[in-house]
């Protein structure tokens, strides 16, 4: 019951970040080509650059988290391949877990940075396009983290529940 | 206690950990010891998001991945086979063009062997040469077009280095045709020694009618090259902006022009996939930034200097210690990786040394690019093993020759700085 409301919230997150991607992209290409456009009129809207890099800067997060879930994260993945080459699944599924663990903890830890920087840009910060305030900015940081970081926490439970299941099978 | 943890840290990344989370924590601990506030990592992610040339790359690899789920691979082999297959050895030579070519825009990830592949592979075999020949042929030329622009590393290797793009785009394009020529001409050698190669050829006419009719099938592909290279070199627009333009135009294509793709149905998948990759490489980006700042401030590369003064004493030697250094980084770390963490240790010394920026980076990208074929773990390898259902032994044996083609044209590139700096005017 419990890992199936946490695969609800791990699907959602996936949906989610797949939808953010799309709607940043499609920004992004429209915005930068609207921006072109206006040049030959003479016309510039300045909000548009800084927006754009910061729509490019959400997608690394979701893109991130996306990637968590397909388990397409850059990796040397020498030790996995040889240990599926020689059929040591077990083996394999406990070093998954132990990579999990220790993503998840990097992460916790870098989305407490974020937490601090958020903090700092709040005190010290100031407005900077569309009334939009650099903490906010600084926001996407720890968010977008916890989205990856949630991604990672799910993977190392339902690992435990998959190997439940396919005992009783 | 310091050490262990860092030990672990890199231990884990041998083991498979993900290379974000392996420098995120590199960077968290390096900051902790050194008893700086923890905040200071994301203070360099967040700088991340003020550099301008950073949109080129979702967009670029976002067309490049349009275009593979296109039926664009099968539209530009048909052209280059119009206008080139007549050549000896012209069917090889029109594979590594257009590998080269495709790879530009997928970023040599390996989304040209898996595109490509599937249709070179039947080709090639149908003209005579051998499976062993075709395999090595199409694993080498997986990675062929990373010189050429708009390439994802070159542009992630200038924001890196701080080095103008342009600059970098306009360098690669010699170096690229010198290994294409080197390949070429092998492939025209075996091609030559070949019985069934040779009745092949002599079938292959040249046909003005066919060629016209390959160039119209083709007439929407044909300007995507013009739109980046004329947007950025004729003052139109910035490396982004032609990045932005490619993007738009490419959806347009391959969506309303040819219908190849339906905007409904195809577009979130490719996007998903697309911004995946993405996702992964900007991630190590912003996560890596904090650790190699941290270096750049203890002053590492200038100790590693220090270091190869005492036995290093001209730049001919200290550019084959680099050749030798990067070739085994090429086989350890993917591209994007070696890029973020390698340059900025190595730009200082190659400073130092009296080595060009702009010809440091070709010799950078040129040995990465052979990293991905080099045994044991080079990333083409496995790809070419995965695409054709062959043990990844075959696939090395395979390009064995490829590989010491490639290292050859590397020497010129290293040794010969004129063919980097041929278009720069330097």
């Amino acid at each position: 019951m419990v890992i199936k409301a946490l695969g609800a919230i791990d699907e959602a997150i996936g949906k989610l970040s797949t939808v953010g991607l799309l709607v940043s992209l499609i920004l992004m290409i429209s915005l930068t080509v609207l921006n072109i456009l206006l040049r030959w009129f003479d016309t510039t809207l300045l909000w548009i650059e800084p927006l754009v890099r910061q729509l490019v800067f959400l997608c690394a997060f979701l893109g991130g988290a996306v990637a968590t879930g397909s388990r397409n994260h850059i990796a040397i993945d020498l030790a996995g391949r040889l240990m599926e080459t020689f059929s040591l699944q077990g083996l394999r599924a406990w070093l998954d877990r132990l990579i999990s663990l220790f993503c998840l903890g990097g992460l916790v830890w870098l989305i407490y940075a974020g937490y601090l920087l958020v903090l700092i840009e709040q005190e010290y910060g100031q407005e900077k396009f569309l009334g939009i305030h650099s903490s906010v900015l600084a926001g996407i940081i720890p968010a977008g983290l916890a989205l990856i970081a949630y991604r990672f926490f799910y993977i190392f439970i339902a690992s435990f529940a998959n190997n439940e299941a396919s005992e009783a099978k | 206690m310091t050490s262990l943890i860092f030990i672990g840290i890199v231990g884990m990344a041998l083991l498979g950990a993900p290379i974000f989370a392996v420098f995120t924590l590199l960077a968290l601990f390096s900051f902790y010891f050194a008893e700086i506030e923890v905040s200071a990592v994301t203070v360099e992610m967040l700088r991340l998001s003020h550099h301008p040339t950073l949109l080129a790359i979702p967009l670029f690899t976002f067309a490049g991945y349009l275009m593979a789920e296109s039926k664009t691979p099968t539209r530009l082999l048909n052209l280059a086979q119009a206008a080139m297959g007549w050549l000896p050895g012209g069917v090889a030579i029109v594979s590594l063009l257009v590998c080269a070519i495709f790879t530009a825009f997928t970023g040599g990830s390996g989304v040209t062997i898996i595109a490509l592949g599937g249709l070179l592979f039947p080709i090639l075999v149908r003209e005579g040469y051998s499976e062993n020949f075709t395999l090595g042929l199409i694993s080498a030329s997986g990675s062929l077009g990373l010189l050429f622009p708009p390439s994802l590393p070159i542009i992630l290797y200038g924001l890196v280095a701080k080095v103008d793009i342009d600059q970098l785009f306009l360098a690669g394009i010699v170096p690229c045709f010198v290994l294409i020529a080197v390949l070429s001409a092998y492939s025209i050698f075996i091609g030559s020694r070949n019985r069934q190669v040779q009745t092949a050829h002599k079938s292959h006419h040249f046909s003005m009618t066919e060629l016209k009719t390959k160039l119209w099938e083709a007439r929407y592909e044909l300007p995507i090259p013009f739109f980046v290279l004329v947007g950025i070199y004729g003052g139109f627009t910035t490396a982004s902006e032609a990045s932005a333009i490619v993007a738009a135009y490419v959806l347009i294509m391959t969506c309303f022009l040819y219908k190849d793709l339906s905007f409904m149905r195809d577009i979130p998948r490719i996007t998903k996939e697309s911004m995946t990759l993405v996702g992964a490489i900007l991630l190590i980006l912003a996560c890596a930034l904090g650790f190699v700042n941290y270096l750049v401030d203890e002053e590492i590369p200038m100790q590693i200097l220090d270091f190869m003064k005492q036995h290093i004493d001209s730049q001919l030697t200290f550019l084959l210690c680099l050749n030798l250094f990067l070739l085994v980084v090429g086989m350890m770390l993917d591209i994007f990786s070696a890029i973020i963490v390698v340059v900025p240790i190595i730009v200082p010394i190659a400073n130092e040394f009296g080595v060009h920026p702009i010809h440091l980076a070709i010799i950078f990208l040129t040995n990465l690019e052979i990293g991905y074929l080099t045994p044991p773990v080079g990333l083409n390898l496995f790809i070419a093993s995965f695409r054709f259902n062959k043990p990844v032994t075959a696939v090395y044996r395979a390009s064995v020759p490829y590989l010491i083609l490639l290292l050859i044209g590397l020497i010129l590139i290293t040794y010969v700085p004129a063919i980097s700096l041929l278009w720069i005017g330097e």
